[in-house]
């Protein structure tokens, strides 16, 4: 057997609460009818359209598989196989999850700073229970947005801000895929962060010049600096992770911070100049506030 | 069919892999090497073992003992060499049917110094592995 064999009877148990999103946005109509009812009959279908106009937009020559399972891990990663067998992209279900209700707390306080403490007491379980104590992992998730009480903007640009995320990891990952070595270092993260990065770009770029697949109507220009967001949380996770040793040398990752920052970095380099940056700017802003007041860190 | 184990751990080489199938409880089983990169940091030595239903519960006990041992030796001598102090290693036990079907499955963590004496090690292992067997972990 071998690993992404492996993986693949992992992706056969999973709950990845698709019933309690699919729940909370029958009665809204915010979401293209035809889509949900694809999404329903053939759950992974938006994340392989990603994945397959990836691969052909920028023209790469690899073979890997998307397998969203269960593992040990709150995170995603690369496998990358020996030569001729497939590698993979995991997304580990929980943490999937975990980021889509994350982004709805978070947009919940944008939004309705009202609700506050229901939505601090939602993101502490969040953070630290399912994701870093990988506890309480099914279930107790149910009617979150209803009991939030969010507007229909607030859960559509939560699910737009997903995939923006989404794609971005699948970027990442990719990178590593592609450029597979033993003991990845700090500039090699930092590289692959930076193909993530181009990847969430070019979608966006591509969605406004009408090249996208019309299933995939959520990449804006507002989401640009989402994989910031993406850190944030990383962030807070490290707030109530216990110090785990590495093997070896020091784990290669740069900090969350350090991540971000050099993400911000890339403005120059890599966003292009006709990209409408400002509503972006003011979002990411917006989700660091809200953070910040989830925290009490004010 | 039968048995896997695979190691995701860049320290741990083909020897390695050679040596465990050369092992007394490596006739039945499948060792290989998966290297898998995160997206974020922390990342653990993972061991995931795969065994057949009925394979009994001494063969497994030995199997999963004299890997992890061979694994954590490993691993604390090639870390030190590297800077390193230690080491945290999930172990994963899964049981699959004859059709390929995945069963049960567990987890648990152990972390564990560079420094630890091979008797330390051993009692360490030989916890953990009693704890799986005895359907512990989540």
């Amino acid at each position: 057997m071998d690993y992404v064999q492996f993986l693949r009877l992992l992706q056969r148990q999973v709950d990845t609460g698709r019933k309690e999103i699919d729940e909370t946005v029958q009665n809204r109509d915010i979401f293209d009818q035809k889509v949900l009812e694809k999404w329903r009959n053939e759950p992974d279908f938006i994340e392989r359209i990603i994945l397959t106009h990836i691969v052909e937009s920028f023209e790469l020559e690899i073979y890997f598989e998307y397998i969203s399972g269960v593992s040990a891990e709150s995170s995603a990663f690369a496998y990358k196989a020996k030569d001729g067998d497939p590698s993979a992209f995991f997304l580990d279900a929980v943490f999937d999850k975990s980021m889509m209700y994350l982004f709805l707390t978070v947009l919940a306080v944008c939004y309705h700073p009202e609700s506050i403490e229901k939505c601090r007491s939602m993101f502490r379980f969040l953070v630290r229970d399912v994701l870093v104590g990988r506890e309480k992992t099914d279930g107790e998730w149910e009617n979150i947005i209803e009991e939030l009480h969010m507007d229909d903007r607030a859960v559509t640009q939560a699910f737009d801000l997903y995939w923006a995320v989404w794609t971005f990891m699948a970027g990442y990952e990719i990178y590593h895929i592609m450029n597979r070595i033993s003991f990845p270092t700090r500039e090699e993260e930092f590289r692959a962060d930076r193909f993530g990065f181009q990847v969430l770009i070019r979608l966006i770029q591509e969605q406004k010049a009408g090249k996208l697949p019309e299933e995939l109507d959520c990449f804006y220009e507002e989401y640009y600096l989402a994989p910031c967001m993406l850190m944030e949380i990383f962030r807070n996770m490290d707030l109530y992770r216990e110090k785990m040793p590495a093997y070896g040398t020091d784990d290669c990752h740069p900090s969350p911070e350090e991540r971000m920052q050099a993400l911000i970095d890339l403005f120059d380099t890599d966003v292009p100049d006709d990209m409408d940056t400002e509503n972006g700017n003011a979002f990411l802003s917006a989700f660091l506030d809200a953070v910040e007041l989830i925290n009490g860190e004010t | 069919m039968k048995n896997t184990v695979l190691i995701n751990c860049p320290l741990i080489d083909e020897e390695d892999l050679k040596e465990l199938r050369e092992s007394p409880c490596g006739a039945d089983t499948e060792f290989d090497s998966v290297l898998v990169h995160g997206l974020f940091g922390s990342e653990v030595v993972q061991v995931t073992f795969v065994i057949l239903q009925g394979i009994g519960i001494n063969a497994a006990y030995d199997l999963i003992k004299y890997t992890l041992l061979h694994v954590l030796k490993r691993v604390s001598e090639r870390g030190k060499e590297k800077g390193g102090t230690g080491t945290t290693i999930q172990v994963e036990v899964a049981e699959q049917d004859e059709n390929g079907k995945i069963g049960k499955r567990r987890s648990v963590r152990i972390t564990t110094s560079y420094e630890m004496e091979r008797e330390e090690r051993e009692k360490a292992v030989g916890k953990l592995t009693d704890d799986l067997l005895a359907g512990k972990g989540k």
